[in-house]
């Protein structure tokens, strides 16, 4: 027994040390881009995520002459690594969801404090709203 | 006594068998969406998965170029080239370069000849066939049909590796769009996808 204490303290701190990977960032003190950020509403149904990620900003820009394209940075607020499912639903001028054959959940990690950005271009030019759904798996 | 015996272990195997077709009765399939978190992810496969993020990444890469808005016409006529696999699996490329093709004619940008192909293979014989039909009947020459102006090609890999008991597998996709007119790779990107595991699990 006195031999499996030093053990199982041992594995705890590395469990600890290991869990507690955070990222550093540095960035220029003022951005020369501007980003065209939107406007947006949010519907929380699991508390606990957004606790633990939220979401910074969202932007958005065109790409290819006449696609929009969403780009939404998060931020995991805790000092662990913790992995996020994401999707980008399009919606046309009438509210009409627009598919894309590839459209799927997506599978994000993100150390301790760090900040990443998510993108989608809309399937079509007809699609001019998104949804972004996010989920702890 | 032997007679009892004989009559409980009847009773017990029929119980058994009874009980193991109840649990089997109870293992029934059920639908899953394709898109969703619940389909399955194994070490040893590209999964549905890894080809819709595949496919959706190269075309977001793409169409984020520019490529297609300078081309001179519009919308853009593609043709597919050579997609080599690789990789250690039997694979149909066409679940990367479909879901590129569809992803690609909706943004209405591009549209993919079926009627020119690598070697002389069509993907649409019949519509071939029928084009130079109607052209032998009108006396006019065989017809040649929308020649692509930009052709797609591609190579799938498989990286493996592993350490201890944990094992790790890199597919990656590489595309390439090549200009006809010029011979020159216009678009070329590469997604990777790395799984890990000990072994084959259930879920993401």
């Amino acid at each position: 027994m006195k031999k499996l204490i030093p053990i199982l303290a041992a594995m705890a701190a590395t469990a600890f040390i290991s869990g507690c990977s955070s990222v550093n960032t540095v960035t220029r003190a003022e951005n020369v881009g501007s980003p065209n950020i939107v406007n947006d509403r949010r519907i929380t149904t699991d508390p606990g995520l957004e606790g633990n990620v939220s979401v910074i900003e969202v932007a958005e820009g065109q790409v290819s002459g006449n696609l929009a394209k969403i780009q939404v940075t998060l931020v995991n607020k805790t000092r662990r690594a913790l992995t996020v499912n994401y999707l980008f639903e399009w919606r046309d001028l009438d509210g009409m969801q627009v598919s894309a054959s590839s459209s799927t959940w997506k599978s994000l990690r993100l150390m301790g404090g760090e900040v990443r950005s998510i993108s989608a271009v809309a399937p079509t030019p007809n699609a001019v709203d998104f949804m972004l759904k996010l989920q702890e798996p | 006594m032997k007679n009892r015996n004989a009559l409980v272990r009847l009773v017990a195997i029929s119980g058994l068998g009874l009980g193991l077709l109840a649990f089997s009765g109870c293992q029934s399939a059920r639908y899953i969406d394709s898109e969703g978190t619940e389909t399955i992810v194994t070490l040893d496969q590209i999964n549905i998965q890894d080809w819709n993020n595949a496919a959706n990444e190269l075309v977001t890469s793409l169409l984020e170029s520019g490529v297609l808005e300078r081309a001179p016409e519009q919308p853009v006529i593609l043709g597919i080239s050579r997609i080599t696999n690789n990789t250690m699996q039997q694979v149909d490329t066409d679940s990367l370069v479909k879901k590129i093709r569809v992803d690609l004619n909706k943004t209405g940008k591009v549209v993919t000849t079926t009627t020119v192909g690598l070697g002389g293979r069509v993907e649409d014989p019949l519509a071939k066939e029928t084009a130079e039909y109607q052209a032998f009947m009108n006396d006019q020459p065989n017809p040649a049909g929308a020649m692509p102006q930009y052709t797609l090609s591609g190579k799938l890999l498989e990286d493996r590796s592993s350490t201890g008991r944990t094992r790790q597998v890199t597919y990656t996709f590489q595309m390439t769009l090549t200009e006809v007119a010029t011979g020159l790779a216009v678009w070329e990107d590469e997604k990777q996808i790395t799984k890990q595991g000990k072994r084959s699990s259930v879920g993401w």
